[in-house]
């Protein structure tokens, strides 16, 4: 419990970090980073990639206790909609985003979201769209 | 008119992707979730990634440019499973140029590929997935519409393939010379269609009939209103152009030979029936072909002009437009389904069982004309001799190995011991050991034989007459022989082997298969 309290804890002070940015991509980054670490429960020296599909899947690995790249071998769809955990988890991340910074990514664009630069991008521009001038 | 040729005829895709969405939050015994995974949101950008994978999937494994594919279309469905109009609309909105629907979904989205099946009555495809790849098929084939499901992507585009030759069929008019017949059956071809009626609608191949008389009236270089058979009337006769376009051909055809056994003349005569049919064919929207021949040469007619049509079929089926020997239209139908398959030009001949007794007596020395057959036959070692198959007519084209590969080597000899009457010859010993792929539609039009062999030798490629044919094995040759005994004389054949796409073709036209 208090772990999560904690976690709860640094994701709002990354948000609030979020918001307190300068709204481009490359001031966004390391707050975001270490939001989706947080959220995948990763250490961020294990997050070497920029795939934000590769992180969730290796944030579940590690959660199952599986060896690396071994999800795709044990990996199935718990609903009809066939969707994986490492998507899951990219999309939950995004809807978490969301909430907190009040702000909507374009349908359409989600799925085009593939790394943290991208997602850097999408949310400085719908911030950019959020913010009053 | 162009002529819209087979081997050019695309089947038109409209790829469709439908996602299910849950505009409340809730859970049951088919949902089942937390947290954020139980709304509207997280169901539509799930279905934005089924989407993105749908897209890359078909860049993936369908690559075949004879596949047209439309620019795909989202459809949306809810827990409430209703389809309105409007939803239809926006799904069958390119409909005038489907040729069938590709889905692909996420959740279950299978009423909108029902509904679509009824509104369109057009086939519709699955994208290897779940349980559904089984349910949505029995739903849709009960109700008497077609579905296909593949279970892997990987075999997508051979279904889709099939679908597109049963469009080329459909797609094909072929100009028939013909002249009324003596007996209830064209002598040309007494094993053709019973009823060309029933073969339109089973087949869609529509017919167009030319009366020889007025066919070789137009190959004359004349004023066009002064043919014989329709005095004053316009016809399509050569022109000047035309003559100097055959001429062209002609010095064409002899520089490309390894030999050319006839004169210019008489082989300028030749390319006027290869240039009429063109004609013709592009004025009546036709592109496949075919000609009585015995009803033809028994008016004189073809002597007195020096035409022999072999090298018209040569010609034809070389770029793409399937021409049949004497009248043979189960030959020339199954001509375009082999041809379309292979993609390259098919040939069509007498195809004869070659028996070899023990006592060396073989069926080859009953064969006309003389062609040093048994001889060949004679040759050959026991296991080739014993199921050996013979096609044989002096009609070969130059693309047999593919619209796209380098034209084959041939030679241009007369059919005519007169020496007129130009054809291409081919020594199909050069490529022993192939595979060739040999299908013939039955004379009601309601079974399909299909046949796969290996050549094994050439006869009268450096003859004249109709004596050019190649020498091939089939699994058995009795069974062979029996099976034809049920189709006919013609079994046209394509270089390659695509017997489980003609198969696969056969039974998608409902058609009794019998291979061999």
């Amino acid at each position: 419990m208090a772990k999560l309290a904690t976690v709860g804890e640094v994701s709002a002070q990354l948000i609030e970090k979020m918001k307190a940015a300068d709204p481009d991509p490359a001031g966004l980054y390391p707050h975001i980073k270490s939001y989706l670490c947080l959220k995948f429960m990763l250490d961020e020296s294990d997050a070497e990639s920029d795939d934000i599909v590769e992180l969730a899947a290796r944030s579940v690995e590690q959660i199952a206790g599986l060896k690396k790249n071994g999800l795709q071998f044990v990996d199935h769809s718990g609903t009809c909609a066939a969707v994986s955990s490492a998507v899951t988890k990219k999309i939950l991340l995004l809807i978490a985003l969301q909430k907190a910074l009040n702000i909507t990514f374009p349908r359409n664009k989600t799925a085009d979201i593939l790394s943290i630069g991208q997602l850097c991008e999408a949310v400085a521009e719908q911030m950019a769209q959020e913010i009053p001038a | 008119m162009a002529i819209v040729k087979a081997k050019d005829i695309k089947l038109i895709i409209q790829p469709v992707h439908c996602v299910m969405v849950h505009e409340y939050v809730f859970e049951g015994p088919c949902r089942f979730g937390f947290g954020d995974e139980l709304t509207l949101d997280f169901d539509r950008m799930n279905g934005a990634e089924g989407f993105k994978l749908f897209k890359s999937k078909m860049a993936q494994y369908l690559t075949n440019p004879d596949f047209e594919l439309l620019e795909p279309i989202e459809c949306e469905i809810t827990e409430a499973f209703e389809i309105s109009d409007e939803m239809m609309e926006a799904v069958t909105v390119n409909d005038a140029k489907a040729d069938c629907y590709l889905f692909h979904s996420t959740g279950r989205a299978y009423p909108i590929m029902t509904r679509t099946a009824e509104v369109t009555g057009k086939p519709i495809v699955l994208c290897p997935k779940c349980c559904g790849n089984t349910m949505v098929p029995a739903t849709i084939r009960a109700r008497g519409y077609e579905c296909e499901s593949p279970m892997r992507w990987e075999d997508m585009e051979d279904i889709l393939e099939v679908h597109r030759v049963r469009k080329v069929l459909k797609r094909s008019r072929a100009l028939l010379l013909t002249r009324a017949f003596t007996n209830n059956a064209s002598v040309s071809a007494p094993d053709g269609f019973l009823n060309l009626d029933d073969v339109t609608k089973s087949f869609g191949t529509q017919f167009c009939f030319l009366d020889i008389h007025e066919f070789i009236d137009q190959t004359r270089p004349v004023e066009c209103t002064d043919n014989p058979t329709k005095p004053g009337i316009r016809g399509h006769n050569l022109t000047a152009d035309d003559m100097a376009e055959i001429d062209a051909i002609a010095d064409e055809l002899i520089a490309g030979a390894y030999e050319c056994t006839m004169s210019k003349e008489d082989l300028v005569h030749t390319l006027r029936f290869y240039q009429t049919a063109k004609k013709l064919m592009s004025h009546y929207g036709c592109n496949a072909f075919s000609t009585a021949c015995p009803e033809m040469c028994a008016t004189r007619r073809l002597n007195e002009n020096k035409y022999t049509p072999c090298l018209t079929h040569s010609l034809l089926n070389g770029e793409g437009i399937c021409s049949a020997c004497e009248y043979d239209v189960p030959g020339l139908l199954t001509q375009i389904i082999l041809s379309s398959f292979a993609k390259a030009g098919a040939y069509i001949g007498n195809t004869h069982t070659v028996l070899f007794e023990d006592d060396g007596i073989t069926t080859a020395a009953k064969i006309n004309p003389e062609n040093g057959l048994a001889e060949k036959v004679r040759s050959f070692d026991a296991e080739t001799r014993k199921n050996l198959v013979l096609t044989f007519h002096a009609s070969i084209n130059r693309q047999m190995k593919g619209y796209d590969a380098p034209q084959m080597g041939y030679s241009i000899h007369p059919y005519t011991g007169s020496m007129w009457g130009g054809t291409f010859r081919y020594d199909f010993a050069q490529d022993a050991g192939q595979t060739i792929t040999m299908a013939r539609i039955a004379p009601d039009g309601k079974s399909i034989f299909v046949a796969r062999g290996k050549i094994v030798g050439s006869i009268g490629h450096d003859m004249n007459g109709c004596t050019q044919g190649v020498l091939f094995t089939v699994e058995n040759s009795r069974d062979f022989y029996t099976k034809q005994c049920d189709f006919g004389n013609h079994v046209p054949l394509v270089y390659g082997d695509v017997f489980g796409q003609v198969v696969a073709l056969g039974k998608l036209l409902g058609l009794n298969v019998v291979t061999a």
